[in-house]
Order: C-alpha cells, then structure tokens, then sequence
C-alpha cells in the first residue's frame, strides 16, 4: 500500500478515537447554522441560495482549523513520536501529505454534515445547485489553504497554544489580504505591482469568485499552489528540526 | 551550512509560489468552468451572434481609475470582472472590436476624454478624488454609445448592458416601428387627475431599441422606412388606413396587432360622457378575416390561471378574466415566447381559425383546459368578480390568446382597390405575410406588469411579470434581429422561496373563508344586541325582565367569543410559515449534531461492552 494512503488511514482512524471529533464537529455544524439562520437572516431574505451560509465559512474556518491543525505536528513533537514515525519507510513528504490529506478528510467530513441545508434550500425554492456546488467546492479548498497554514505552524513548535495562535494570526492575514487593513501596511513602502500581488493572495477574492458559480482555473491554480507550498515548507521544517 | 541551505530553501518555496500565483493571473485568463444553471458568467450565443454581425469596426474605451480604487475591494473584484468580460468580448469579436482600457489620472488629457465621452465621474470621500469606471463605444460614422458607471447592482445585467451599446453601434440606423394606438400608450393628459400621464412602460422599453414613430390612424400608405406596424386596439380605423396596413403587409411590411374584446385600459378617459374614449372592443375587420382569423366577442375565463383581485370590499378574490400565464400555456418552441416566464393578461379574448384559411397560424398562447368564454357584457364596472364564477363551465378546449400567422393571403379588399384608397400605387391581391396577433391590449398597461418608480428623475422599472419580454421578443422578431432576445431574458435573477409563498397562499385562502363567516357571525350578534337594546328604551322600562337579560349577557358573550375566534384566525395566518421556519432552524443547527452524538454514545457503549467482555 502507498505510504500516504497508511498515513492517511492512521491519522483519520486517530481522529474519531476520542471523543474530540465528534465535538469539534458538533461546534462546527451548530455556528454554521447559527450563523447562517439569525447572522445571515437566510429564512427572512426568502431567497433560494445558500449567499448567508458560505459568508461565514472563512471566519468559521479562520478559528476551527488552526485548532484542528494545531496538534498535528505540535503533539508529535512533544511526545517524542515523531521519531519513531520518522523510522517508517516513508519520505517526509509523504508523511507531511498523508497527515494533511487526513485532517483535510476530516474538515471535509464535517462541511458534509451540512447537507441538511442543501436540502432545505430545494425544499424551499429553486435554488442554482450548480452554484451551490462550485460553493462547497471553493469552500473546501479554502478550509485546505487554512489547514496548510496550520500545519507548516504547528511544525514549528512543540506547544500547541502558540501552534494555534500562530496560525490563527497569519490565517487572518491571508483572509484579509487584498482587504485595506493589510494593504495599507504594505502600500507604504512596496511597489504598487507587488502590493496588487499581495492583494491576490487573499483566500477571500479567490473564494468568493467560486461562490459565485464560476469554477476559473486561476482561483484553483491558487489555491492547490498554496496549499503544495505550505506543504513543501512543513516537510523541509520538519525535516530540519527533527534533531531538537 | 545546512541550516543556511534549509532556510533559503524555505525562502524559495515562497517566491515560487507568488511566481506560480502571479503567472497563473496572466496566463489562465479566461480558463473557467461556468457552473451556474442560465451560465450568467459566459458569453451567450446571442452576444456571440451579435458581434458576428458586426460589419463596421466599433471602438471602446473601458474607464477605470485603478489608483482611486485601491482600498474599494468590492469595486476592484466587479471591474476585474468587467474587464474580463470586454476582453472576451474582444475575443470573440475577431477583430472588429478594438478595446482600449485607460486609467485616467487626474487632470489628464485621458480624464477629459472620460467626460467628453459620457463617463461620469463619482466623487470619492471628502480626498477629493473622483473615480471613473464607465464604458464607451464609438463605430466609424461618429456615433458614441455611453455606460456611464458600472453600477454595483446590475452586476447580472452586465452582458446585456454592453451587448445593447455594441448594438447600438453596429447597426447605425435603428429599425423603424410605426405605433398606431387609440389607448395613449405614448402618454397624454389625464383629464380626471389634471396632470400628465407617463407613457406606457412597455413602449417606453421599446423606444430603448428601435426608433418608434407614431403613426396617423387616419393614413393612405404605410411610411416607406416603417419595417413593422405595431397596432393597439384597433377601433373604427377608417377604411383608408385598413387599406394601406393590408397592402403594407401583403408588401412583406410586418404587423403586430393587439387586439381586445373587452380592453379596460380604453375606459371613459373624462366624467363628460360624450369623450368616452376609444370603446372597450377592438375592430380589425376585414384584415382578420383576409388572414384566416376571427376575433371572439367573449373573453376567455380560466379557472386554471386566474389571480388574485380586491374585490368590492377589499378582500382579495380569484378573478377568471385576469389571467396569470406560465410556461405551460406558453409556446416554447417559438422565440417570441421561448423564455417568458409569466405573462398576465386581463379580459383577453380568443381567435378562432377559419376553415378556409390559407395561412400558417401558429399558437403562442393557449389557455388551459380548465377555461370557457364568458360574454363581455357580464364585464360591469365596480362588479363582484365572484359574479363571473356562476354558471361557468370549463369545455376543456384550449383557446388561443395569441398567434403567429405566416404564410400566402389574399387582400381583403380582392382584385381591385377599393374607392377609398390613395391613387398612384399599385394594389397588390396576395402575398406572403409575416404577423403576429395576440388578443389583449391590456397586457401592455404598466400595472399588468411592471412596479415604475421614480428615482431622481429617472423611471425605474422593477417587472413581476414577462408581458414586456414578450413585447420586446415580438418586435425584435418581426424585425428579423433575433440576437437582442437571448441576452435580455438574461437580466433581473430572482430565486423565491416558492414554498413559503404557496404556504401563505394557501393559509390565505383557507383562513379567508372562516374569516368572512366570523365576521357575518359578528355583524348579526350586533344586530341583534342593538335591537335588544332598542327594544329595553322603546319600552321605557328601566329593569329588563331577567330572561332579556339572559339574552343580552348570551348576546354580549358571544359577540366576544366570536372576536376572540377572529383574533386567532388572523394569528393562525402566519404560524405555519412561523412553524416551518422554527422547524428548520431546528433540523440545520441541532439535527445532525444531535444524530452524532447519538451516535457517537451509541458507539462508545459497545466499545465499552466489548472491552468489559474481553
């Protein structure tokens, strides 16, 4: 069997061993729908979308994923078991990607238990299901660029609090990217182009074109790109700071 | 050295991914998958069709001050998006669209061009800044076509905003509509309110498109340049004018005709009853006949379609005459009514085919089978529309409400032009004819379709209904340009909750009914109670025997109770929606949350049952 798929299967087994997963689903789920019922007035607009649910996602993600990525990492490096991980005859690119493929499986486990919604929205009207679709799949991505933060962070330490922080910090940043709070700090003193790169960093614009209903190549390049690079990073990391 | 050689390396991953993210931007432009269901964000065949045609080379100029924009995310994301659909217009173009995007600095020679062009400038802040984001065209004889702000809302009205200014580009010289109405569809006066009356919406809408010229209804020939002849209630037209429209149209001139048995738009226009205006029924006599049809003097009553009215007292009442049209009745196979989502008509009448007809007639709107005609005369100013449900029937035919015809015909007026007619032309006995009728005229009026409000000077139309696609799909059709349809069916995108609607509805109708019993119920107890009390002061007597007194208390305890039973009906109205809308929050926020931890302890308790077992 390919080492990833081991890995995968270790890591997603791991997650429903403890109670944990059940609660960090069952919070999910519950702000997901408190937020879309009485943040985003979804009955009180009667329309047939799903506009006041995926609004909230980034910020649903910006604090439920840092704590899921947090241990991922973090936890091995303080109970010593990475070492033995690192024993196995797998690659640590692989080890990184089997890891984040089970945490991503896992975010992608409880975005599913939304379902409820999908239906109450046919039930209700007519909706554009293929928008609806694009959606999901722009938030799934968008909850793999978070989780890709997450876990290059938790590589670096051995505490989980600052693991969580950390990413909790920059994950912010990517979401505001392209917003005026992060522009205005860098317009000061970077060239215009670099500032519009920057810009197009932002985890926001790319999702929101996908919550649109248009699945563009540049918002997927963007994405899958972000989540390879964080990736390749956490592996380097891991790599060098396996002696410490 | 490793450390050095780790951390450079870490560096480089970044800086490829920016590169990676940077190159993509430029490169993968343009490469997407529309997943929405009507492909709002794709170029539509229409659009594609209509820059095919272009003959002469348009030039536009996209205005954007990307600078002021910085810090405006949402403004910055909808002008990418504008950008890009003008360069896959572009595109698709093959040259005969030249784009030019310009970012005009202030005080720049580009900012005065902005301004000479159209393109309003919009004031930023109290900085003093002003933002241009606006579009305009130019072809080679001169013309400019201007947008002059990309608005925020009429994001999904993009395309067939610019699709309109390429239009008007390319083909320089309008096709000519002559209008011939009695109803005052252009405006006028009303004599009643003492002020002028605003043209209806539905023309208004027209003369967006074509150059509409209204017609005489006393003419000896059709204006040469006239391509299409659009008649309103037609009544009592003198014989010349009947002449020169059969001869327009047997020449290959096209018609559209609405025509009534019963129009409520051509009512009384003043009190004084000698200015009575046109008459409620049309006349198209004999044109009708020469093209195989005729006119019926009922108007069609349909249980299957009927809406909802205020009746006398205010109360909202179904009314068989105003008919409220879906897809189903409508023809999906021709273009005219391919992509109308609803029509409302009100006292339309029904051709009928003659027997010996030599045309093609093709139906656009049928009624349903739960339909029957009704005398016009039963149609009373002021009458209960509950009136009209006694004594009807439904034949379970369908009755055509409007039709192609299309195919050879003979004139009307036979071999030789008759008396009337103006000298020097040639009259012309047969001829291939291409028209369109449809049997209502009040489809058109503003309240059979369209909400108009006025915002700073401007009349904005918010429709409820397709009567003005159709009209626009009719006329853009006979006028052989069938490009301009596709791309309007496109705008104004709403998804209502259907369910909630129909819920409302229903409970609407359901509670209407015990509500109005109540209410009876109450006026009588009244009645009663008040002749009881008149009775006790007729008698002079100031102590009511103790039975009268029974009955008043009886009396006044009832009228409560029935109050309190009209309270609650007037409550229940709202409790199922309020019901469902309190079940789904349920289902959405603890349903599955609830589901897991069943589970979840489920299976924890055979875990522990297991382990206690080994």
């Amino acid at each position: 069997m390919n080492p990833i798929g081991v890995i995968f299967r270790r890591e997603l087994a791991a997650y429903f061993a403890t109670p944990l997963a059940v609660v960090f689903i069952v919070i999910y789920l519950m702000l997901a729908g408190v937020f879309t019922f009485y943040l985003g007035n979804f009955f009180e607009r009667g329309q047939a979308d799903l506009q006041a649910f995926f609004g909230f996602h980034p910020w649903l993600y910006l604090f439920l994923v840092p704590a899921i990525a947090m241990r991922i990492w973090a936890e091995e490096r303080k109970s010593g078991t990475i070492e033995l991980l690192l024993t196995l005859p797998i690659t640590m690119v692989q080890a990184v990607i089997g890891k984040f493929l089970a945490a991503w499986a896992f975010v992608a486990i409880a975005l599913a238990g939304t379902f409820p919604i999908w239906i109450t929205v046919n039930v209700l009207g007519d909706p554009d299901n293929g928008v609806i679709v694009a959606a999901y799949l722009g938030s799934l991505l968008m909850a793999g660029a978070y989780l890709a933060v997450g876990v290059g962070v938790s590589a670096f330490t051995k505490s989980q609090v600052i693991a969580f922080i950390v990413a909790l910090v920059l994950c912010f940043v990517f979401t505001l990217a392209g917003f005026p709070l992060v522009l205005d700090a860098f317009s000061a003193w970077l060239p215009g182009g670099i500032v519009d790169a920057l810009a197009a960093m932002s985890f926001l614009t790319h999702f929101q074109s996908l919550q649109k209903g248009v699945i563009d190549l540049r918002d997927l390049v963007f994405f899958l790109a972000f989540i390879g690079a964080w990736l390749y990073a956490c592996a380097l990391i891991v790599d060098a700071k396996k002696a410490d | 050295m490793q450390t050095f050689f780790q951390r450079s390396s870490l560096g480089l991953v970044f800086v490829v991914l920016v590169a990676v993210i940077a190159v993509s931007q430029v490169l993968f432009k343009g490469v997407r998958l529309d997943l929405t269901e009507n492909n709002i964000y794709s170029l539509s065949d229409g659009t594609r069709n209509l820059v095919e045609k272009i003959e002469e080379p348009i030039t536009l100029y996209f205005f954007y001050s990307r600078d002021a924009a910085t810090g405006l995310p949402q403004l910055q994301t909808w002008a990418t998006q504008v950008k890009e659909f003008l360069e896959e217009l572009t595109l698709a173009a093959g040259g005969k669209i030249k784009l030019n995007i310009i970012n005009p600095e202030p005080f720049s020679e580009e900012e005065d061009r902005a301004t000479a062009l159209g393109v309003q400038p919009v004031p930023l802040g109290d900085s003093g800044e002003t933002l241009y984001f606006g579009l305009a065209g130019t072809n080679t004889v001169e013309d400019v076509e201007t947008i002059p702000f990309f608005q925020l809302n009429r994001q999904a009205q993009l395309e067939y905003d610019v699709a309109k200014l390429v239009y008007g580009l390319s083909t320089p010289t309008k096709p000519k509509l002559g209008l011939l109405s009695s109803l005052p569809v252009n405006g006028g006066f009303d004599p009643m309110r003492r002020q002028p009356q605003q043209p209806w919406m539905s023309v208004s809408q027209l003369q967006e498109f074509f150059s509409v010229e209204t017609l005489d209804d006393s003419l000896d020939v059709v204006p040469e340049d006239v391509d299409l002849v659009m008649l309103v209630h037609p009544v009592k037209l003198p014989d010349n004018t009947l002449y020169a429209l059969d001869q327009f149209v047997l020449g290959g001139g096209r018609l559209l005709a609405f025509v009534d048995p019963f129009s409520q738009m051509a009512g009384p226009m003043s009190m004084d009853p000698s200015s009575q205006g046109p008459g409620p029924n049309s006349d198209l006599e004999p044109l009708l006949a020469s093209w195989g049809l005729s006119l019926s003097n009922d108007i069609v009553g349909d249980g299957g379609a009927a809406l909802q009215v205020n009746g006398p007292n205010g109360q909202p009442t179904y009314h068989l005459g105003m008919l409220g049209y879906t897809p189903a009745e409508l023809n999906r196979e021709d273009i005219i009514t391919q992509d109308v989502d609803s029509l409302n008509m009100g006292l339309a009448g029904y051709f009928t085919v003659q027997e010996d007809a030599s045309t093609t007639v093709t139906p656009l709107i049928e009624s349903t089978e739960n339909a029957a005609p009704i005398p016009s005369f039963k149609i009373q100013p002021g009458m209960d529309p509950t009136s009209l449900a006694s004594g009807f029937t439904p034949t379970g035919e369908r009755y055509m409400l409007a039709a192609r015809v299309s195919g050879p015909a003979q004139s009307a007026y036979g071999e030789e032009a008759p008396a009337a007619a103006a000298t020097g032309t040639e009259h012309l006995s047969e001829g291939d004819i291409q028209v369109v009728v449809v049997a209502d005229t009040d489809l058109l009026a503003d309240q059979f379709w369209v909400q108009v409000s006025n915002f700073l000077g401007q009349r904005i139309a918010s429709p409820f209904a397709g009567n003005g696609d159709l009209l626009v799909n009719a006329v853009d059709n006979l006028l052989g340009s069938a490009d301009v349809i596709s791309i309007k069916s496109r705008a104004g995108y709403s998804r209502p909750f259907t369910l909630v609607e129909q819920m409302k509805r229903e409970a609407d109708r359901k509670f209407r009914a015990q509500e109005e019993r109540l209410q009876q119920e109450l006026r009588e107890t009244e009645r009663k109670l008040t002749e009881l009390q008149s009775q006790e002061q007729e008698g002079n007597i100031l102590t009511l025997s103790p039975e009268q007194q029974a009955e008043l208390d009886r009396f006044l305890e009832a009228k409560l109770a029935v109050r309190k039973e009209l309270r609650a009906v007037r409550y229940n109205l709202n409790k199922d929606v309020e019901a469902l809308e309190g079940w789904l929050k349920f289902i959405n926020i603890a349903g599955v949350p609830l589901l897991l931890i069943i589970i979840s302890l489920i299976i924890s308790r055979r875990r522990q049952a297991k382990e206690v077992r080994i």
